[in-house]
């Protein structure tokens, strides 16, 4: 019993996380094709922006979550100005974006060990104390982290859905040149949804190292988790990401508990592997139609 | 084409003279040390490219197939003795082995979908590695694990250049050693760009849709250019371990891994010369960041980010539609 709760709390509490930092990789790749895996950085840009707000500024604790979102909205911004506006619609934009973020994130690892230092640094977005229901025992920051993925979640799936600007994001993921056509502004589109991406990356990262800690290289283990998991829900689709974060939340715990912590990636990989053999976009995946 | 490809080998008799020449140069120890090392990266980025250039697979976990070879060797070095010369056909083998698991991973996807999965088995083969702490043997006080873990392995023995050459001339045998490895795996890039193979393949990157229709079984082909790369690729690593004398998890990680997919995109991916240009310009970037190692990613993630948004196809690409646009009848003004 105490195990079942013990898997059972550890899923729901990881489940959030990579639902929290999965959901900007499908945001991005569902409505503009790009595959970011410069999302690493943007995670680690937002955990220092946390760091330099609280322990830096000496502000509340509570404010490191929008320090996260205002870095991860730079990030953001660099890597449209930077790279997404000079080759969004030029060939082989898929490919191209790819290497051009890897190398994007190169440069931030780069620059913090550089300017910063590889020195391990605390996250401060912290909550002290432990909620008590029978035999259940949840720490308030694991509650706190699944609240907020889960408000990030549900406040992105209103934007998407709710507003203009979901409006104008679901058109241009339909077809860019109908959308063009019909007056849509695709390249405002696109800085408006990189910059929404960073924002979620960054408030993800802020969560994600709260249990952790926070380091140049923190990013690249999420990056790898939620590139895994956007892949099992099929690439593009939020619902998709949300579930294959449980799942996956949940295999990876029950592995980790019977055979051992080194086992949990390794298992959950070969499972998605598997799955992808038989449905090579996913679960939630769309087969896409090409024209030729 | 048949002239296409005699010109190609003849390029290659000609680079490989012309390299075999260089130690009468009288180089010091380092630069030829430095020259031995890209030479083994050129190989490894010619067969990484036939994969991922020509026939369009977008695996970026070629670096796995290099591992497992390396650490076939330098495993069979360490436990059996053996000469290394003997476990350079397992490291072939090895390779073969890793890119088959790629090949079936990889069977029925497409673009992001394969970048995602093969780099996942390559992190994961990494992870394992570096997790690897249980004690194997022991020797004193210290203890090593089986694969060496984070530290990687080292002292599993040579290709006996030293007992052959003398001290001094060591670095001489590996030198060439490394050396027929490029042309070799150079040589079977050539072969398999202009075999009907290679027909295939770009068919299948340029139109897969088109190619499938024209009877081109796309697994089949996809399936034995996998095992092509594999082997030669298990080789290089077999052959790296050797020349370097130590093996580890670092060739898995992300700043090697950019570093020789700068070297296929900056010289042109899907040329058969596009490797071995981005490999100089790789070269003298590194070389020219000699005093400032803490920037020298940056220098090549800058460098790639530039050409990939100026010269999508790399330099081999930019010297094609210059060469087009020189050669082509401009009206008379």
């Amino acid at each position: 019993m105490e195990l079942l709760t013990g898997i059972l709390t550890s899923t729901i509490a990881l489940g959030a996380i990579y639902a929290a930092s999965s959901v900007s990789l499908a945001l991005l790749w569902g409505s503009i094709s790009m595959l970011n895996l410069a999302h690493g950085a943007l995670i680690v840009i937002g955990a220092y922006g946390s760091v330099a707000v609280v322990t830096g500024l000496g502000l509340p604790w509570w404010t490191g979550l929008l320090g996260g979102m205002i870095a991860g909205a730079a990030g953001g911004l660099l890597l449209y100005v930077s790279q997404v506006r000079w080759i969004f619609g030029k060939a082989n934009f898929d490919l191209r974006i790819i290497i051009l973020t890897m190398a994007f994130s190169t440069i931030v690892v780069d620059l913090i060990n550089n300017l910063i230092g590889a020195k391990i640094l605390r996250q401060p977005f912290q909550v002290e104390g432990r909620f008590v229901l029978g035999a259940l025992s949840i720490g308030h920051q694991t509650l706190l982290v699944v609240c907020c993925s889960a408000l990030m979640v549900l406040l992105l799936q209103l934007v998407v859905h709710k507003t203009n600007l979901g409006r104008l994001i679901r058109a241009v993921s339909q077809d860019i040149t109908a959308a063009r056509l019909n007056g849509v502004p695709v390249q405002a589109v696109i800085f408006q949804v990189m910059v929404l991406a960073g924002i979620i990356s960054g408030a993800s990262g802020v969560l994600l190292t709260s249990s952790t800690t926070v380091y140049p290289g923190a990013g690249f283990d999420p990056l790898l988790k939620a590139l895994i998991v956007c892949v099992l829900g099929g690439l593009g689709s939020i619902p998709g990401a949300l579930a294959a974060s449980f799942a996956l939340a949940g295999l990876e715990t029950t592995v980790q508990y019977t055979l051992g912590v080194k086992w949990g990636f390794p298992v959950s990989l070969l499972v998605v592997v598997l799955v992808l053999v038989y449905r090579p976009t996913g679960l939630f995946g769309r087969q896409e139609l090409e024209r030729n | 084409m048949r002239s296409m490809k005699s010109r190609d080998l003849l390029i290659l008799l000609l680079f490989v003279g012309v390299l075999s020449l260089l130690p009468a140069l009288g180089l010091s120890r380092y630069v030829l040390g430095q020259i031995t090392l890209f030479i083994l990266w050129a190989a490894v980025v010619s067969q990484w490219n036939l994969v991922f250039g020509v026939a369009g697979i977008l695996s970026i976990g070629h670096m796995a197939l290099f591992a497992v070879g390396g650490y076939a060797t330098a495993l069979m070095g360490l436990y059996f003795g053996m000469s290394l010369w003997w476990t350079l056909p397992v490291a072939a083998l090895a390779g073969l082995l890793m890119s088959l698991v790629m090949a079936f991973a990889t069977f029925r996807l497409r673009g992001a979908y394969v970048v995602v999965v093969t780099l996942a088995i390559a992190m994961t083969v990494y992870q394992l590695l570096v997790t690897d702490v249980a004690c194997f043997r022991q020797t004193q006080s210290v203890c090593y694990s089986f694969s060496g873990g984070a530290r990687g392995l080292s002292r599993f023995g040579d290709f006996g250049f030293r007992e052959l050459l003398g001290y001094s001339s060591a670095p001489l045998g590996n030198f060439y050693l490394s050396l027929i490895m490029l042309a070799l795996s150079i040589l079977v890039a050539i072969m398999v760009v202009y075999s009907p193979y290679g027909q295939a393949f770009k068919a299948m990157r340029d139109n897969e849709v088109c190619a499938a229709s024209r009877g081109i079984e796309i697994r089949k082909y996809q399936a034995i250019v996998f095992a092509v790369s594999g082997v030669f690729t298990g080789l290089s690593g077999g052959v790296y371990a050797g020349v370097i004398g130590t093996f580890g998890p670092q060739v898995l990680e992300l700043p090697t891994l950019l570093f020789l997919l700068s070297m296929m995109v900056v010289g042109g991916r899907g040329t058969i010369w596009g490797p071995v240009v981005g490999t100089i310009v790789l070269a003298l970037i590194d070389e020219g960041f000699r005093d400032l190692a803490a920037w020298r990613n940056t220098a090549y993630a800058a460098v790639l980010s530039i050409i990939l948004l100026t010269l999508p196809e790399g330099l081999m690409g930019g010297f094609a539609s210059l060469r087009k646009w020189a050669l082509s009848p401009r009206k008379e003004g």
